[in-house]
């Protein structure tokens, strides 16, 4: 998909005067956040199974090759086929080879991430192959033609009415207004779909090393057919899925399912451990594991963004964001939003045109207080910040706001100075106040001003203090 | 093999660690317990059968908690009655022999939509196979254990066990006995634990559900069975 992430601004200018995607936030996340909460109330120790998750994904990632070794041996004993993708490319190329090997037409997909990262279905599509996404939410987006807007719920962003001339539009049905009506019209397309594709294509939730096994978490069942139904499953993941055995296995799935929707388990959740069996009469014949970096050995390799990589995509901090909740996730202008996609986005594809997503936050911490895994979005927010102040490499250093923020600092420092400008600037506001709030101050403050409704300096507290006590005395 | 090369190199963890990969476990340990958690469970029987109860319903499940074969059988016949199913697809497993649930499937007329299929590696004939299973308005299996802290069920594949019964046709109806309920899936892991230990590999495919197929999709809209069951029923055989 295109990268728009450089227009972040005038993205979510748009999302913000957008009445039905307004509506949108405001009911999914008063419903999802309550759910979240009381799924975790209900929980004997999440605190302590937050901790635990952390410190499996931390000491995982320092041994990954020797996990991702003992993980690719398993799956090929088990008569499955490993093949690794340093790039979107590579993986593209990897899953049209395994079509035109054996001929396929058609191919089915679950709902996945990382397919939409390596842009899978164009890649498809250029080939002749037909891609039906069969996630409910990624099938509607998928006939508007738009990105997913949310990790978990990709066409929150669409109104039913808006669904349902879609619908009429792309499906040739009559207009209707009943979801129950329309997610029917979607089963019954998407049946035919599953029973005659010859592929099946999955992301991964978890890829457990000790076992060869991939799992899965969904509530349609879509991804279970994907991968009963096709001759042939192929199912991605990204280096760090991998999880060392079934006991951290059980301290995801109690986490995974409550930050995502606010329920115990999803409604499914597949243990698929290799291609099927002798004499089982369905599951998929061929099994395909892709294992792709595609920037994340970099990520791994630098301490301060690792945790990055912990990420298990429940969706939980764009759900309590209060920037995401106001600007959607297609300002984002790629795959990932939220709080995780503002510092993943820059990790993954060109820092320079991401520049402004780890600045489009409020650093208020919300992120950091749901992640199942304790994530600690803001502090790498900040060490994105810096980076891309500092580093030309990660961003556009500023000489204008270099010399404006070591000015200040030197202000800072020295009493008379700070209470000599501060006594100027008092008076030298005047002008640009209105309704209370600063406005358009001269070049280069303008440049903070466009962006913040700033209140106009006080009397100084040793002022306000004097004139206090002085009132005290008195009476 | 060049990508796997470059980015193992690229991951490659320069400290060399003495410790194993993964914790070592001890059989006997793992029988222990188990046994610990037969116990247990036995223990408290009825608070997990009614647990497991509360939970499964919550998720719309309609659970049935029988005696005997006979009230199974009654439990049976008003969901096909209900159903007005007149095709079916199930598993073969010893409970579903013990219950008879195959006369009293052909006693209402139900036709078993698998019965000629076997498998076959043919592309034409797997279509044949998920197109006439998919025409099955009645899915019966006899699952291998219930969480009750969840309401899930957990389902094992194998040569009898297919995985469409409990996915392509609208109504599931799962049948267990009331000694297979665990208390969470804390138990669940000791057992697959003690299964890779006794068969090496785990099952080609385990299938935890809680509910039916459901979506909320359109506007937060809850609907049932988007592409699984849209109706889930649980007969609970209590053990003697």
């Amino acid at each position: 998909m295109e990268i728009r992430c450089n227009q972040f601004q005038e993205l979510s200018k748009k999302a913000l005067n957008d009445q039905n995607l307004q509506k949108a936030l405001k009911n999914f996340s008063t419903l999802i956040q309550e759910k979240r909460n009381l799924a975790f109330s209900l929980l004997d120790d999440s605190e302590g199974l937050r901790d635990q998750a952390h410190n499996i994904k931390k000491e995982t990632l320092e041994r990954i090759d020797e996990y991702l070794e003992h993980l690719e041996k398993n799956v090929i004993r088990l008569g499955g086929k490993v093949h690794w993708a340093r790039d979107a490319k590579k993986a593209r190329e990897i899953v049209k080879t395994i079509a035109s090997d054996k001929g396929v037409k058609t191919v089915v997909k679950g709902k996945s991430m990382v397919t939409e990262e390596i842009a899978l279905n164009q890649g498809l599509i250029a080939r002749g192959i037909e891609v039906s996404e069969t996630d409910l939410g990624e099938f509607i987006i998928q006939l508007a033609e738009e990105p997913p807007s949310h990790l978990v719920g990709p066409a929150i962003h669409k109104t039913k009415e808006q669904i349902a001339e879609l619908f009429s539009e792309k499906l040739g049905v009559r207009l209707m207004e009943d979801p129950q009506e329309m997610t029917m019209i979607a089963r019954n397309a998407l049946r035919d779909k599953f029973i005659q594709s010859d592929m099946g294509i999955t992301g991964v939730n978890f890829a457990v090393a000790e076992t060869g096994s991939i799992v899965l978490l969904e509530n349609e069942g879509n991804i279970r057919l994907s991968t009963t139904l096709p001759k042939i499953h192929v199912a991605i993941m990204g280096i760090e899925k991998v999880i060392p055995n079934l006991e951290d296995l059980n301290i995801f799935l109690k986490l995974l399912a409550r930050s995502t929707t606010g329920q115990k388990l999803s409604s499914y959740t597949s243990i698929i451990t290799g291609p099927k069996r002798d004499g089982e009469s369905d599951g998929a014949e061929e099994f395909h594991l892709i294992i792709l970096d595609n920037g994340r050995s970099k990520i791994l390799a630098d301490e301060e963004l690792r945790e990055t990589l912990y990420c298990i995509r429940c969706g939980a901090c764009l759900d309590f964001c209060p920037v995401y909740l106001k600007v959607g996730g297609h300002s984002y202008g790629w795959v990932y939003s939220g709080p995780i996609g503002s510092i993943l986005t820059p990790q993954l594809i060109n820092r320079k045109q991401a520049y402004q997503l780890p600045f489009a936050s409020s650093l208020c911490g919300a992120c950091a207080e749901v992640c199942p895994v304790k994530i600690n979005i803001p502090k790498i927010l900040l060490t994105l910040r810096r980076r891309m102040i500092e580093d030309p490499q990660w961003g556009k250093p500023s000489i204008t706001e270099k010399t404006v923020f070591s000015l200040y600092a030197y202000i800072m420092r020295n009493k008379w100075l700070y209470e000599m400008v501060t006594k100027i600037a008092r008076f030298a506001q005047i002008p640009f106040i209105k309704k209370g709030i600063l406005k358009n101050l001269p070049p280069p403050l303008n440049k903070w001003t466009h962006h913040h409704d700033v209140a106009p300096l006080e009397k100084s507290f040793r002022q306000q203090w004097k004139r206090f006590s002085d009132k005290y005395e008195e009476s | 093999m060049e990508d796997r090369e470059q980015i193992l190199s690229l991951i490659r963890t320069k400290k060399v660690k003495n410790t194993p990969l993964f914790k070592e476990r001890k059989k006997q340990e793992l029988l222990l317990q188990w046994q610990n958690i037969i116990d247990r469970n036995t223990h408290h029987i009825d608070k997990l059968i009614q647990t497991f109860k509360v939970e499964c319903e919550l998720l719309t499940g309609k659970v049935y908690v029988v005696q005997n074969r006979y009230e199974a059988c009654q439990s049976l016949s008003s969901i096909i009655e209900e159903t007005e199913a007149k095709r079916f697809i199930k598993w073969n497993s010893p409970l579903l022999e013990k219950l008879n649930v195959d006369d009293l499937l052909e006693s209402f007329g139900l036709k078993n939509m698998l019965l000629a299929e076997k498998s076959s590696t043919s592309k034409q004939h797997r279509r044949d196979y998920t197109g006439a299973a998919s025409k099955a308005e009645l899915g019966i299996s006899g699952i291998d254990y219930g969480l009750a802290d969840t309401g899930a069920l957990v389902l094992k594949t194998s040569p009898d066990r297919n995985r469409a019964v409990s996915l392509l046709p609208p109504v599931h109806v799962a049948i267990m006995e009331s000694r297979c309920i665990l208390s969470s899936s804390d138990d669940l892991i000791t057992h697959l634990l003690l299964d890779l230990e006794e068969k090496g590999d785990l099952d080609s495919c385990l299938t935890l559900i809680t509910g039916p197929s459901v979506t909320a999709d359109i506007e937060l809209n809850l609907v049932l069975g988007v592409h699984g069951p849209k109706e889930l029923h649980v007969i609970i055989l209590e053990s003697n």
